[in-house]
């Protein structure tokens, strides 16, 4: 049983007037409260997706919904929060010359999320502390901070406007693995606990399967597969996700042995 | 302003671009401060003449001399310098201002307005820049009103270029994007997000050009095209005394050697500017 | 059997000379003939850097402040002199072929631009030996591709290409940087069992930098993790992926996903972050990090020793009282256990 879908994106077209569409008619939808993994190797059009999605990018053909509600491009002011995204590079997902207090305080104003500066402020500091971290870094320029408290910077930020979905582009393949992992746990807690619906995008199977409820193959601007992720995983149906499984290496898993030698490259 | 909070917020943590920063700005600061006090510091007249002290060498009670007229060289070059150093920040700053505005736009907006901008760009760089200056002051008529429109007319195109370059970059970053997506206006994301970070080249930029365009005036008050008498500068002062290089070298070269000491001014602030900026 | 490179208590420095920052200090490993040997560690660790160190390319501002680099010649190791060992003793691989492939030279000839000019081929042996070099790396069409030019190439081709430009020396020792990090693991996954069939086929040995333990698992026989600029742990990859000695080792590995991580936990992540050069503490430099630290960890001088019942070194002052059963991921409880931070 599932329930209505909060997110609908329905038959999008991002077209670079090539022969391969970017995104070539993809139709996706998560139910609120959810989160999608989105899995594919650079180039495959994921990205551009997300661009669409967030209304930073406008499609060729196609429509996002929002609670059934067609969302336009560019979005209007009130639309303009509801979707928000945390970017891949902690190295300028952040403006440099301004510190985490201005980063956030900013959008809290503009957009009327609390009375004064003061207040502002006080709900920085409860955002941040949401992220993991706190009132320490407040005055803190991006250079200051180490990659992971930039991303999750970048995650209060995007939850800064209440929005109704949040898009996750990579957001932490640029982080060491230790790090990863608490980002990664973050960003599960905050899906629990503020009943999220999010989009996980991630070249990284093992790592999308385990935030995501439901697991999407992306190939060459085309959903190949979509599954629960652990059937995905173990059970791959389409070909592509079949070689994408077989060729990531584990670390839990074989060493090239004189047998794969043999095989053709 | 803007410009003025960038530098502001930056507090310098190495010694040797804030030492070079405050040197050359001191320096400025004393030589503008000295031009309004010219008499009493010099105890002479600057305008007045006494034919029968002319070219009278440098000593201690002329310091650089007289010229022609017998009008004491030092208050004249302090005097001077109340023209050309307003003149000459002016004629750095209008054309910056005017690139700067243009060239965000230009890079932020692209569409029409970024292709207008930049055909008018490549218009104006097909002259060489002497030539477009000389040709509008002489359309124009002498004076400092002229030397700003003609200095503004021709420099502005580097700065457009420079700020365009670095906007097309910075628009393409996440928080730029993140800044849009979060529905912030463009007007905001362009004044907030974008030109503050687009600035610091172009005010080092600027900083250096404040020679250029003081040489830009010296030169057009030498050719009779700049400051016209009363007004005294620098440029029309070398003028003057071109035809007695040979024995009263003093009337031409104390005037050129404060435009030395301006340059070296000049060349310490954009150097200290340039290192506190740098990322 | 004498190992065909050792390095010893190798010692980087930057900053100026009264106030050094050490990004590696005291890093030692040996690797053995015929062996592929993973040098894992997270951005910071110096993993890089000791491989440059290797080759004598180091980046501008950063020395040799102490430490042997030795290569394996007639039976014995002895100090070399980095440009000749670049000729013949060591290849090099690295991340980015597209900045390190000479735009300007058609493939054949950035190939064996380097042998050429030692041995004095002929334009036409030189174009024969690359041709036989671009076919034993797998380029689909090596004549053709031999008259192409870098940037017609794709990554993975370009990456072959640089193998190719380093089996040219006939090298003992193939030193690779990251090399498969900025491909798509499709093409990673050639490029690996490529270099598993060279080291096999030529009997060369391979160094292996990465941050993805999953490659070094494919790949190496043995490794060592570093942190902050020194080895914490070296050993087989079979007894290091399964019985870490290190505290941090153990964490690495554990707040990994795989897809056997149980989704209903979360992970198990290693609390704060490595400290950069300027802020490394004293003593055992994981401590800070470390859910076993005692007060002795502050005042530990760091040296790999043998870890009772364990063919693994360790820096870790408890390997003894720590070394229990093996690591059991999906427990996440291991008397190495970081927290669930």
């Amino acid at each position: 049983m599932r329930a209505a879908p909060l997110l609908q994106v329905d038959d999008v077209v991002v077209d670079y007037r090539s022969a391969h569409p970017a995104v070539d008619h993809v139709s996706l939808d998560i139910p609120r409260g959810r989160t999608l993994g989105l899995v594919g190797q650079s180039g495959c059009g994921k990205s551009s997706l997300a661009r669409v999605i967030a209304g930073l990018a406008a499609p060729a053909s196609g429509t996002v919904r929002l609670g059934g509600a067609v969302l336009p491009t560019p979005r209007g002011r009130a639309d303009a929060t509801r979707i928000q995204m945390v970017f891949q590079d902690p190295g300028s997902a952040l403006n440099p010359m301004h510190t985490v207090r201005r980063t956030l305080t900013e959008l809290l104003l503009v957009h009327r999320k609390v009375a004064d500066r003061r207040a502002a402020t006080d709900r920085a500091v409860e955002l941040l502390e949401l992220v993991g971290l706190g009132a320490a870094v407040l005055d803190a320029r991006p250079r200051g901070l180490s990659g992971g408290q930039r991303q999750r910077v970048g995650i209060a930020r995007a939850l800064a406007v209440e929005p109704e979905v949040l898009i996750a582009d990579e957001a932490v393949s640029a982080l060491d693995v230790s790090v990863q992992a608490a980002v990664l746990n973050t960003l599960r807690d905050l899906g629990a606990r503020l009943d999220l619906t999010m989009l996980f995008i991630s070249h990284d199977l093992a790592v999308t399967r385990y935030v995501a409820d439901e697991l999407a193959v992306m190939h060459r601007g085309e959903i190949v597969e979509r599954g629960l992720p652990d059937d995905v995983l173990r059970h791959p149906r389409h070909e592509y996700t079949r070689s994408l499984v077989a060729a990531t290496p584990r670390m839990d898993g074989p060493a090239l042995s004189a047998a794969e030698e043999a095989r053709p490259l | 302003m803007a410009l003025v909070q960038v530098l502001g917020r930056r507090r310098a943590r190495r010694g040797s671009g804030a030492t070079a920063l405050v040197t050359g700005a001191v320096l400025l600061t004393l030589l503008l401060a000295a031009s309004f006090a010219a008499g009493a510091l010099t105890g002479h007249d600057p305008a007045l003449t006494d034919l029968t002290a002319r070219f009278r060498p440098p000593t201690a009670e002329h310091w650089f001399g007289t010229d022609q007229l017998g009008r004491d060289v030092f208050a004249r070059v302090l005097v001077a310098a109340g023209t050309d150093l307003p003149l000459a920040l002016l004629g750095a700053a209008v054309p910056a201002v005017i690139g700067i505005v243009l060239g965000a736009l230009a890079g932020y907006a692209r569409g029409w307005i970024g292709t207008a901008v930049m055909r008018l760009a490549d218009l104006i760089q097909a002259f060489p820049s002497y030539i477009l200056l000389i040709v509008l002051v002489f359309l124009l008529g002498p004076g400092a009103g002229s030397f700003l429109v003609g200095a503004a007319v021709g420099a502005w195109v580097t700065y457009a270029r420079l700020v365009r370059g670095v906007v097309l970059r910075l628009r393409e970053l996440d928080y730029v994007r993140a800044a849009q997506a979060a529905g912030l206006g463009h007007t905001r994301v362009l004044l907030r997000h974008v030109l503050p970070n687009a600035l610091p080249q172009a005010v080092v930029y600027a900083a250096s050009d404040i020679v250029l365009a003081l040489s830009y005036l010296a030169a057009l008050s030498y050719l009779g095209l700049g400051i016209q008498a009363p007004g005294i500068e620098w440029g029309q002062m070398i003028a003057e005394g071109q035809p007695f290089l040979r024995n009263q070298w003093w009337v031409s070269v104390m005037p050129g050697l404060a435009i030395i000491l301006v340059g070296v001014a000049v060349r310490l602030i954009a150097g200290g500017l340039e290192r506190r900026l740098q990322r | 059997m004498t190992p065909v490179l050792r390095i010893t208590d190798l010692v980087l420095e930057t900053g100026t000379a009264d106030a050094p920052l050490r990004p590696v200090s005291h890093a030692g490993f040996e690797v053995a003939h015929g062996e592929a040997f993973g040098l894992v560690g997270e951005s910071g660790s110096g993993k890089s850097l000791t491989l440059r160190a290797v080759t004598g390319l180091l980046p501008e501002g950063v020395r040799q402040a102490g430490g042997t680099l030795e290569l394996e010649r007639d039976g014995a190791l002895r100090p070399y002199r980095f440009a000749e060992a670049r000729g013949r003793g060591i290849g090099m691989v690295f991340q980015e072929p597209m900045t390190a492939l000479n735009p300007t030279m058609r493939i054949g000839d950035l190939v064996t631009a380097g042998p050429r000019a030692r041995h004095g081929w002929s334009r036409r042996t030189a174009r024969s030996r690359a041709v036989d070099l671009l076919a034993e790396v797998g380029m689909p069409d090596p004549a053709a591709q031999a008259r192409m030019w870098p940037h017609q190439l794709s990554g993975g081709l370009r990456q072959r290409v640089m193998i190719a430009m380093a089996l040219a020396t006939e090298p003992s020792v193939l030193l690779c940087d990251e090399p498969t990090t900025a491909l798509d693991v499709a093409v990673q996954d050639q490029i690996l069992r490529l270099l598993h069939r060279i080291r096999v086929e030529r009997g060369l040995s391979i160094v292996f930098v990465t941050h993805d333990l999953g490659v070094v698992r494919r790949l190496c026989d043995r490794v060592a993790v570093m942190y902050a600029g020194q080895v914490v742990e070296t050993g087989t990859v079979d007894e290091v992926f399964t019985r870490p000695t290190h505290p941090y080792s153990a964490g690495l590995l554990r707040s990994m996903p795989t897809p056997d991580t149980p989704r209903d936990r979360p992970l198990a992540a290693i609390p704060g972050g490595q400290p950069g050069a300027a802020d490394r503490p004293e003593g055992c430099r994981f401590a800070p990090r470390c859910a076993h630290a005692l007060p002795a960890c502050a005042g530990l001088a760091h040296t790999l020793a043998e870890v009772p019942g364990s063919p693994s070194r360790s820096a870790c002052l408890r390997v003894a009282d720590l070394g229990g059963p093996p690591l059991d991921r999906k427990a996440l409880v291991s008397p190495l256990g970081g927290g669930t931070a």
